[in-house]
């Protein structure tokens, strides 16, 4: 979909991007990090011409961009720089607006779009369709950045930090929200950020860059097992292994997990004991309450008196869930196996802590060039 | 050569170029005596062929060294070379000034054309474009700018340009020109020093009570708005009506019209600057320093005198400067209600229909104004190097 | 937020009616004038009716100014254009070295090269006046950020487009305070214009000082100022419209 194929960009005799080539296919989503200075937005910003490289080719969908009229261009690709940069004199709506009424759509479709849009960044249309961007939050103003982007609906965006400017809490939600409208949308998307944890939760595929050299492009996983360098490996950090873990998700290890009614008779109970340590207990409907010890199942007489009760949040993980979160749960309550639940809290399963051992065992500890 | 450092300055070459063409119009106009309508001489006839196409030689070689790179000898030479230019220039006046024929006629003079200005317009523009490049080398940049000034100042007195029109005109009026000139000062000085010490008790006043804020800039703002030939009418009539019922005032110089409203108006034009940047100057002074002082043990005048005055006191200053800039130019209109200073030459030759003795008005205002502003930037640039260092200082 | 902005022009429009009332009401003037200075016996500056003087003042000042805008803004503009980018210093200098020469001046100026009568002072008007509209223009246009800039063109604006829905309304507030200052120098500038022989509020002015007659100086003097008050508000008022934060 998108191809850089060998992009030079010279700044006073100096290369600040440096034989650059990588392809992004469609509907994926690539983000570009790397230290500050390396040539990440340069890069982005020859995308869509807002920068002519010096020299190199680039393709959008196998068409040369020099071909086509920067403005036309543009109109087609979603930018959202890192400042945000709405427009201080227009309202949200109006903003939001610029591409469509650039490309002349009818007054009605781009009023639908509008409201369209900003249900989809979450905001109500009819609270912040007339505020102007000084009345807005720094979170609600990336949102509307977002949402002009995607105005015209172009097959790629290009976002610039487009989480940049705000506090961890709200950047962990916007993030949330857009993997989610990702999913609808299935855009092309190059991303830069600085956060290594935000690209190996959004990326489909990360390069990493370095003095305007792309030094990996890969998976998130491999990025993180198999560091090409040394540089990558320092980049990414000593807690790769639970960066890593955040990465997998807990769906392929699920076991099933021996559970009774809390209505069963105690010979039941008893008989469904026996085979392991423990089991889960469930009411009427199959929603998870706690779990019966063999060892005090013996020494008392009915289910009630055995049942150690659980609060969901502190030691069930819901089946979403990375092997990290896992991990953590396991720490925080003592507990080698813990129980999966579904959203409304119906046990599905339970996880075992040698999964996790199993997996980190993998990541290799050392980088692939020495 | 490499291609990157060959980068044509593109304001120098459009200066040459300008000077080039200003070599042809007119250079000065001659004219047997003050009312005459005058004749206008090429600067070849003037001053010579040679001499002209040397001009031009010295504008071609500016040029050329416009194309020079990131070289600082070569921006240093083309600063120089316009120099010389300008210098030529004077040589070019005081010739002209020199060959007139003031056997026949007693009061003949010359004055400077279309030619002579573009040249001299021509020059600065390729001595702003030399100075840009030659960045914060101070010493060659200062001599640059001032040898032009110098060298016309030194032909200036010694009588090299006794007949260029505005010095003829002067010397016939020597006696009013100092006498209209030191006038023309005291009256700026006066009000200056009056407006601003009312000006700063008014900021003062706004800052620091919230009701007393509308009015102050209410007031303010609108004198600043109403013509200055209002103001003066506008005190005239209050004033008469004054001084005819209590004959003492009028003894002591008070009138409708003369230097009681001049100043008077002049002092309120100068308030609004002066209160707006003492406001601003102590508004924008940051709460942490100020709470810094009171938790040191400042008293409420120690934490005046010693953080809130030096800490604006360069935003104070500012406006001063404006008020004296402006105020230049208003005392020029106190003339018309019979103030004097520089303006009653400019208004006596209107009214005479003499154009060298507008000259010899406006000219000294001009230069007065831009020497008042020169000066004012000076300290104010010096002040604030010094609230800085201190500043700098307290940090550590 | 609406609500200030109203009661301003409601004032002005006030300001305004009251203007117009006194200015046509001649007699009222007659009596008012008499009673102030018992002692002059013509109080009305004769050869001109007020209406007129105002007219012509008016005339001067909308000819300049007019011509001050349509030249001032799209200089500014041009010369913050990136073609223009090396020259814009050298502007901003003669821009700032012109305003430090008095209005006064300029007009004064006028004589010796154009001679009396309307034109010059038009002329002088018009130069002077260019002065504060460039120079604000340039600064408004600066002022923007670049990042918004940025955003334009990088959402597919042509550089006329980013100009005009971008630049220019970003930068409005600027220009207009511009054009203010530079209409209001003008009204006052025009008054001395009189002496020139280009006629307005001035004449009755000059007229009284010369002949020592302090009713024909308020005749000009009075409606002047209110004439450069009423015109401030009103370019003030068009400002605030053009605010966008806050
Ligand atoms: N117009 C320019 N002229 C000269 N050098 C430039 C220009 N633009 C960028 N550079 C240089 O190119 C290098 C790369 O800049 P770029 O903005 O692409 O970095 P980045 O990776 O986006 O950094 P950050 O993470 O801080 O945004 C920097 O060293 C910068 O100084
Ligand atoms: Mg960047």
């Amino acid at each position: 979909m998108i191809s850089l194929n060998k992009i030079t960009k010279v700044y006073n005799d100096k290369a600040v991007v440096n034989n650059f080539s990588l392809e992004v296919d469609r509907g994926e989503m690539c983000v570009l990090i790397g230290p500050s200075g390396c040539g990440k937005t340069t890069t982005l910003r020859m995308i869509n011409r807002m920068i002519e490289p010096t020299s190199g080719e680039i393709f959008i969908d196998s068409r040369d961009v020099k071909k086509i009229k920067p403005d036309l261009l543009r109109r087609s690709i979603g930018y959202a720089i890192q400042m945000v940069g709405l427009f201080p004199h227009m309202t949200v709506a109006a903003n939001i607006a610029v591409v469509p009424q650039l490309l002349r759509w009818e007054k009605k479709k781009i009023k639908n779009r509008i409201d369209e849009l900003l249900i989809l960044v979450g905001l109500s249309p009819a609270e912040y369709s007339s505020k102007y961007p000084y009345q807005l939050s720094g979170g609600e103003a990336q949102r509307i950045g977002v949402a002009r982007a995607l105005a015209a609906n172009p097959p790629i965006l290009l976002m610039d930090e487009p989480f940049g400017a705000v506090d961890p809490l709200t950047r962990t939600k916007l993030q949330t929200q857009f993997l989610n409208i990702q999913k609808e949308l299935h855009k092309t998307i190059i991303l830069i950020t600085h956060d290594l944890d935000e690209a190996i939760r959004m990326a489909d595929r990360i390069a990493i860059m370095k003095d305007g050299e792309l030094v990996q492009y890969d998976t998130p996983e491999n990025i993180l097992s198999r560091p090409y360098n040394q540089f990558v490996y320092k980049f990414v950090g000593t807690d790769r292994a639970l960066k890593r873990l955040s990465r997998i998700n807990i769906s392929k290890f699920i076991k099933s997990a021996p559970s009774v009614d809390e209505d069963f008779s105690m010979d039941k109970v008893n008989q469904a004991c026996e085979k392991c340590r423990w089991v889960w207990v469930t009411d009427s409907k199959h929603r998870l309450i706690g779990w019966i010890d063999r060892k005090i199942l013996s020494q008392t007489t009915s289910i009630k008196e055995a049942l150690v009760p659980v609060s969901l949040d502190e030691i069930a993980v819901t089946e979403g869930a990375s092997l990290k979160e896992v991990l953590s749960i396991m720490l925080s309550s003592g507990l080698r196996t813990i129980p999966v639940t579904d959203k409304k809290g119906f046990l599905i399963g339970e996880i075992d802590m040698s999964i996790i051992e199993r997996i980190s065992a993998e990541s290799i500890n050392h980088y692939e060039k020495s | 050569m490499n291609l990157k450092s060959f980068s044509p300055d593109k304001i120098a070459i459009s200066g040459c170029v300008l000077g080039l063409i200003s070599l042809f119009p007119g250079w000065f106009i001659l004219k047997p005596h003050r009312l005459s309508a005058g004749m206008s001489v090429n600067l070849p006839d003037s001053a010579g062929l040679a001499l002209t196409i040397l001009v031009g030689f010295l504008w071609m070689s500016c040029f050329v060294l416009s194309f020079a790179g990131k070289n600082d000898l070569q921006h240093a030479i083309l600063g120089i070379t316009a120099d010389v230019i300008l210098i030529f220039v004077f040589i070019f006046l005081s010739m002209a000034s020199n060959n007139l024929d003031v056997k026949t006629h007693v009061s003949a003079r010359v004055s400077p054309g279309a030619g002579f200005w573009l040249t001299m317009l021509s020059a600065y523009i390729v001595i702003f474009a030399a100075e840009k490049k030659l960045e914060d080398r101070l010493i060659i940049k200062n001599i640059i700018t001032w040898t032009a000034p110098a060298v016309f100042l030194f032909f200036l007195f010694t009588r090299n340009l006794r007949n260029f029109s505005v010095v003829v005109e002067f010397a016939v009026q020597r006696q009013r020109f100092i006498q209209e000139f030191l006038h023309h000062i005291i009256l700026v000085a006066v009000s200056v020093f009056f407006g601003s010490i009312i000006g700063i008790l008014l900021g003062i006043l706004a800052k620091r009570s919230k009701k007393a804020r509308n009015p102050v800039f209410f007031i303010t703002d609108i004198s600043q708005t109403i013509p200055s030939l209002a103001l003066f009418g506008l005190l005239i009539a209050p004033l008469s009506v004054i001084s005819f019922k209590y004959p003492f005032l009028r003894e002591i110089g008070i009138r409708g019209i003369g230097n009681a409203p001049a100043l008077i108006a002049l002092i309120i034009y100068c308030l609004l600057p002066v209160v707006r940047n003492t406001y601003s100057g102590l508004a924008h002074i940051d709460k942490s320093v100020i709470d810094a002082g009171k938790g040191m043990g400042m008293s409420k005048m120690q934490v005046f005198l010693k953080i809130e005055v030096p800490l604006s006191a360069p935003l104070v200053l500012e406006g001063i400067r404006i008020s004296s800039v402006q105020g230049v130019g208003l005392t020029a209109v106190a003339a018309l209600i019979g103030a004097g200073g520089l303006g009653w030459f400019i208004f006596q030759g209107l009214g005479q229909a003499a154009p060298d003795m507008i000259l010899l008005g406006t000219i000294p205002i001009i230069i007065l104004a831009l020497f008042t502003d020169g000066v004012m930037r000076m300290i104010i640039k010096f002040t604030a190097n010094k609230v800085k260092k201190q500043k700098d200082h307290n940090r550590l | 937020m609406k609500n200030p902005k109203l009661k301003n022009w409601l004032i002005l429009i006030i300001l305004f009616a009251f203007f117009i009332v006194i200015i046509s009401n001649i007699d009222w003037w007659q009596r008012a004038l008499h009673f102030l200075f018992r002692d002059i016996e013509n109080v009305i500056y004769p050869r001109v009716p007020l209406i007129a003087m105002l007219g012509e003042h008016l005339k001067l000042v909308i000819i300049s100014s007019g011509l001050t805008i349509i030249t001032g803004v799209p200089l500014g503009i041009w010369v913050t254009r990136s073609s223009m980018r090396d020259f814009l210093d050298i502007i901003n200098n003669l821009v700032s070295i012109g305003q430090t020469i008095p209005p006064v001046a300029v007009l004064a100026l006028a004589v010796p090269v154009f001679g009396f009568g309307l034109i010059p002072v038009v002329l002088a008007l018009f130069l002077y006046g260019l002065l504060p509209v460039v120079r604000n223009t340039i600064a408004g246009i600066q002022s923007i950020p670049e990042f918004v800039l940025d955003s334009a063109y990088g959402l597919g604006m042509s550089k006329m487009q980013a100009l005009f829905k971008i630049e220019i309304p970003l930068s409005a507030r600027l220009i207009m305070t511009g054009i203010r200052i530079s209409v209001i120098i003008n009204i006052g500038t025009a008054m001395i214009g009189a002496i020139i022989g280009a006629g307005g509020l001035g004449s009755a002015v000059i007229a009284g000082l010369v002949q020592d007659n302090v009713a024909y100086i308020m005749e000009g003097v009075v409606p002047a100022a209110f004439l450069a008050i009423l015109t401030d508000r009103f370019f003030s008022n068009i400002e605030s419209i053009f605010v966008y934060n806050q």
